[in-house]
């Protein structure tokens, strides 16, 4: 008896679904369409990322000579990392350190102005790079390689004499690819900054020329 | 003393947790892990070239030569990108270096892994990409307080209105100079706007180093607290210039704390 019952109603319940079914069906089919007609081809990029491999980042060292003005010129180091935003632009941060020598009155008076620990001369800064001149260039007849020089300016600051001053740099230098990802980089660079070691505040103008290798990955 | 600065540090850690909450329930956008590889070679895509014809250089740039032209229709393996340019390789083994530009309209090939046909975007990054820039790198120049400043920042965008962004700040003054690590909160309330005001909320650690040719004192090192706002501005590709105005409340061991304004404005890029 109670199957009846449910028979009656279960499909009374599907005579009156199935009309609803078939109606819910055409409404998804018009959303398909209209969908199509009312998006263009709004698709995200289609590159899968990681099946590029993206060089844009730039580890670079260098060893060279700095000049310390007042203080003598002696050898340095330099760590570069660089993001390459375009193909002109850059973004440059630069650690460097070198050792400042005897001031010529240190000489004659055989007096320190500063201590051995002081004469350590370390810097940082950020630069914005330039990329110009981009080209060939020919060694011998057989080897040609992809080279552009660079000019670069920036501020950070540089720590001496006990002390951390603000500094302004600009340099110049030159990369050469010897393969896509592998480059010789030379590079000329003066760093600016104010100290009182002399006891009056004194600008001073480091120039520093290095040479060194950079791996773009 | 010591309460009051327990209580308005405990404040500013839950007011950046529940904006955190906040700001993640209400616009959360799809999360996508920083995508780089160290050195290891990509596998790279194979496409087919829609452009009338496109030129291959030695190197990545307008003033490396054109060794050789490709013409529509033929296929190319893309394996390496640098700024917009492209390496690839022929069929007949020949590589170089494509320019976006000319890879534009180009579709996957058959056996590429992915649908044949379909077209490969290689657009350079534009303004709808920096409203789904992840990691940010800024450079500032400003004053703080007085004293020369140069600023160092990595924001990390957790939604398209919140990131966090941790700073270094370095200060030259007359008298002294002041190192400043800090952790800010971000808030964008209009990001996709070209000109986007923001807010921002941090604490940090200043350690002061008075000049060494002046009286004896001793460095010191206390805790900032900064409230500030700014403008980013997008400039072009994946540039942004951005203008801001700090103030940091340092919490000294003195009876007074330290009120400090700080002005700035610097670029940033964003990858």
């Amino acid at each position: 008896m109670e199957s009846w019952v449910q028979r009656i109603f279960l499909s009374a319940a599907l005579v009156i679904a199935l009309p609803g079914f078939a109606e819910e069906r055409d409404a998804g089919d018009d959303e398909e369409i209209l969908e199509g007609v009312i998006n263009p081809d709004l698709e995200r990029r289609q590159i899968d990322e990681g099946k590029i491999d993206s060089e844009n980042f730039e580890f670079g060292l260098s060893a060279g000579v700095m000049s310390i003005e007042d203080f003598g010129t002696h050898n340095s180091v330099a760590l570069h990392m660089a993001y390459h935003i375009s193909e002109d632009w850059f973004l440059e941060g630069t650690y460097g350190a070198s050792q400042a020598g005897l001031t010529s009155y240190e000489y004659l008076a055989a007096q320190d102005l500063l201590t051995e620990e002081e004469r350590d001369l370390s810097y940082f800064d950020m630069s914005l790079g330039l990329n110009l001149l981009p080209g060939e260039i020919f060694l011998g007849e057989k080897h040609a390689f992809n080279a552009a020089m660079y000019v670069l300016a920036g501020v950070g600051s540089t720590q001496f004499g006990g002390d951390e001053y603000f500094t302004a740099n600009y340099g110049a230098g030159v990369r050469f690819f010897t393969t896509d990802w592998l480059a010789l980089r030379m590079g000329f660079n003066n760093r600016i900054f104010t100290h009182s070691i002399f006891g009056v505040d004194k600008t001073v103008q480091n120039l520093e020329a290095n040479i060194g290798l950079s791996l773009f990955f | 003393m010591d309460l009051i600065r327990q209580l308005r540090v405990a404040l500013v850690a839950l007011t950046l947790v529940f904006n955190c909450a906040y700001s993640l329930n209400s616009y959360a956008i799809e999360w996508n892990p920083l995508n780089w590889q160290l050195f290891a070679g990509a596998e790279g895509i194979d496409i087919i070239i829609k452009a009338p014809f496109a030129e291959i250089r030695t190197g990545p740039g307008r003033g490396y030569p054109v060794t050789h032209v490709v013409e529509r229709g033929e296929k190319l393996h893309v394996d390496k990108s640098k700024t917009d340019w492209y390496r690839v390789h022929t069929e007949e083994g020949l590589s170089g270096w494509v320019h976006s530009e000319e890879l534009t309209g180009a579709e996957f090939a058959q056996d590429s892994g992915v649908e044949a046909g379909k077209s490969a975007d290689f657009r350079r990054a534009d303004k709808s990409e920096h409203e789904l820039r992840r990691w940010e790198l800024g450079l500032a120049l400003g004053d703080f307080s007085g004293a020369r400043a140069t600023t160092l920042g990595l924001q990390y965008h957790m939604t398209a209105n919140l990131s966090a962004e941790l700073k270094y700040t370095q200060a030259f003054g007359n008298f002294s100079n002041i190192k400043l690590y800090s952790l800010n909160a971000i808030h964008q309330p209009f990001p996709d706007w070209r000109f986007s005001p923001f807010f921002t909320l941090g604490s940090g650690l200043m350690q002061t180093f008075p000049n060494s040719g002046l009286v004896e004192t001793e460095d010191r090192e206390d805790t900032a607290m900064t409230v500030g706002g700014g403008l980013f501005i997008y400039a072009s590709r994946n540039f942004m210039l951005r203008t801001e105005y700090n103030h940091h409340t340092v919490l000294t061991s003195r009876p007074e704390n330290d009120e400090v304004h700080e002005w700035k404005a610097g670029f940033s890029v964003f990858f």
